[in-house]
């Protein structure tokens, strides 16, 4: 039996194709302007790189952004949800989520059957969210994907950035980027601030071990890094950090499936 | 007795000579790395327009966040005292000042040169000048082509989002359905204005209030504060200038201590 998750984020959308508990095949593409022709073009993509037909698949459940807006779904289900349920699939020890994607943060706390206890989002600023870096990767003209590898190498002598808004930050990138900073030490003092800035989130929550850190920003090193030293608690990352809603409503739609039945 | 007022903000530097009935006013454009070299320019500028030597001022006193550049500086003060002061300088008897600039929002309340109360604005872009820069920059329009395309419009409406990040977003969907730029310039003053009234004020109507700091010179903000506050809002001369008037003042009471 084959099933399918589909995240639609603001940034990136995620599909995912599960059998027998294994992922079969995966697809990220970016979300672009309109989220009902996204849904739809990353659920192909998917199946095409399964090499399946869409018959094939017995049940599909949609999350995200652009949950209402995979309108072929079996069932929408909230993206914390998904999140706690993906994450427990593969690290079943994790009672504490930080998910950072392209827009906002949420922390989630998770019970020991991987049911969400608590969770709390930030969705109304853009600091410390993917777009806080994505325009720090712009202004420093490193790769996003890079930046935290550059920001663990400024570590020792990291500049200071301002860490409340993501205008600032930006405005004291160029500044420092030109004053000839070395642009390490700029992104080291990006990603103290970025980390500084939502760990009254995280606390706030009561944060307790196993601690797991999903969504794009786990590729980046400098932060994960940070975030372990702050909270005093390793950081486990999932192979796939981004797909890790897709691949709970994948669960969710194993579930639909035994449910028919 | 000649003194100097240097207010070294994030975007301009200001400079104030006096000697209480001589007053002269420079505003330069140029941000915190450049004060030092923008404080020399515009205090060189002011002694020979004044015809006088710069051994000739007595004390000077730097505020603002690059104040700690100006060298040449004798002492420095909070922002929010060097603005009461310089209200008092100006005889405006107003209690309420807000303090607008492209980092700054602040509110002080203030009597016969003494202030009282200060509140402040929130901590990111929203409440600052950078929400409307960001934007300018973000739709490639100036800030002269922003200010006349809010009087083109006569919408009422504002942005959903305080984030300018997430703002920009909003305008690009408003722009997809096809909303005119005239009247998405509109709501995003209206939005900024909203932003600060709310922050500084919080609801409460005050009949008068004074506004300085850059935003002052945007007839575009004064018309959507005006409106969204319910307040007479007074902007003084030279608004950007006030705070380094009062630092100059300031300067001239500490002479006599010396």
């Amino acid at each position: 039996m084959i099933t399918a998750g589909i995240d639609v984020g603001s940034s990136a959308a995620k599909a995912v194709l599960l059998q027998d508990d294994v992922i079969v095949a995966s697809t990220i593409i970016p979300t672009g302007l309109d989220s009902a022709e996204t849904g739809e073009l990353v659920f192909s993509d998917v199946i095409k790189k399964a090499g399946i037909d869409r018959g094939e698949v017995s049940a599909i459940v949609a999350t995200g952004y652009g949950r209402v807006n995979v309108p072929f779904a079996d069932k929408h289900i909230t993206e914390i949800s998904c999140h706690a349920r993906g994450i427990h699939s593969v690290l079943p020890k994790v009672r504490t989520v930080l998910d950072m994607g392209g827009q906002d943060i949420k922390v989630i706390i998770l019970d020991n059957r991987g049911n969400v206890e608590n969770f709390i989002m930030n969705d109304k600023c853009a600091a410390g969210t993917g777009r806080y870096l994505e325009r720090v990767a712009v202004f420093t003209e490193v790769p996003l994907e890079e930046i935290g590898a550059f920001s663990v190498r400024g570590e020792e002598q990291a500049v200071h950035v301002s860490n409340f808004c993501t205008v600032f930050a930006q405005q004291d990138v160029i500044s420092l980027m030109r004053e000839g900073v070395a642009v390490e030490r700029i992104l080291a003092g990006v990603c103290d601030g970025l980390v500084e800035r939502i760990l009254p989130l995280i606390l706030r929550m009561d944060p307790r071990p196993d601690f797991a850190v999903t969504g794009g920003i786990a590729k980046n090193i400098g932060v994960v890094k940070r975030l372990e030293k702050a909270l005093n608690m390793p950081a486990f990352l999932a192979n796939d950090p981004q797909l890790m809603g897709a691949l709970g409503a994948a669960y969710f739609a194993k579930d639909c499936v035994k449910n028919e039945r | 007795m000649y003194t100097l007022g240097i207010d070294a903000g994030m975007k301009t530097l200001k400079a104030v000579l006096s000697n209480g009935t001589d007053t002269r006013f420079r505003v330069l454009e140029g941000g915190n790395r450049s004060a030092i070299t923008l404080a020399e320019k515009a205090v060189n500028e002011l002694l020979e327009e004044a015809g006088i030597e710069r051994k000739d001022v007595c004390n000077t006193i730097a505020i603002g966040s690059g104040k700690d550049a100006i060298a040449f500086k004798n002492g420095d003060c909070a922002e929010s005292i060097a603005l009461a002061a310089g209200m008092n300088a100006l005889g405006i008897k107003i209690n309420h000042v807000i303090d607008l600039g492209v980092r700054s929002c602040y509110m002080i309340r203030c009597n016969h040169g003494k202030v009282f109360n200060t509140v402040n604005g929130p901590r990111c872009a929203a409440g600052t000048g950078s929400f409307l820069d960001s934007l300018s920059v973000f739709l490639h329009l100036s800030y002269d082509e922003m200010n006349d395309m809010y009087f083109r419009s006569d919408s009422r409406e504002v942005l959903q989002t305080r984030c300018v990040v997430f703002a920009e977003s909003e305008v690009i969907s408003l722009i997809h359905t096809g909303r005119k730029k005239e009247d998405i310039v509109r709501s995003i003053f209206r939005s900024f204005a909203k932003q600060v009234y709310g922050a500084l004020l919080a609801g409460d109507s005050v009949d008068n209030l004074a506004l300085v700091g850059g935003m002052a010179n945007s007839p575009a903000f004064l018309d959507a504060f005006r409106e969204l506050s319910g307040s007479q809002v007074l902007v003084p001369n030279h608004p950007q200038a006030v705070a380094a008037l009062g630092a100059a003042m300031i300067a001239q009471k500490s002479v006599s201590f010396r």
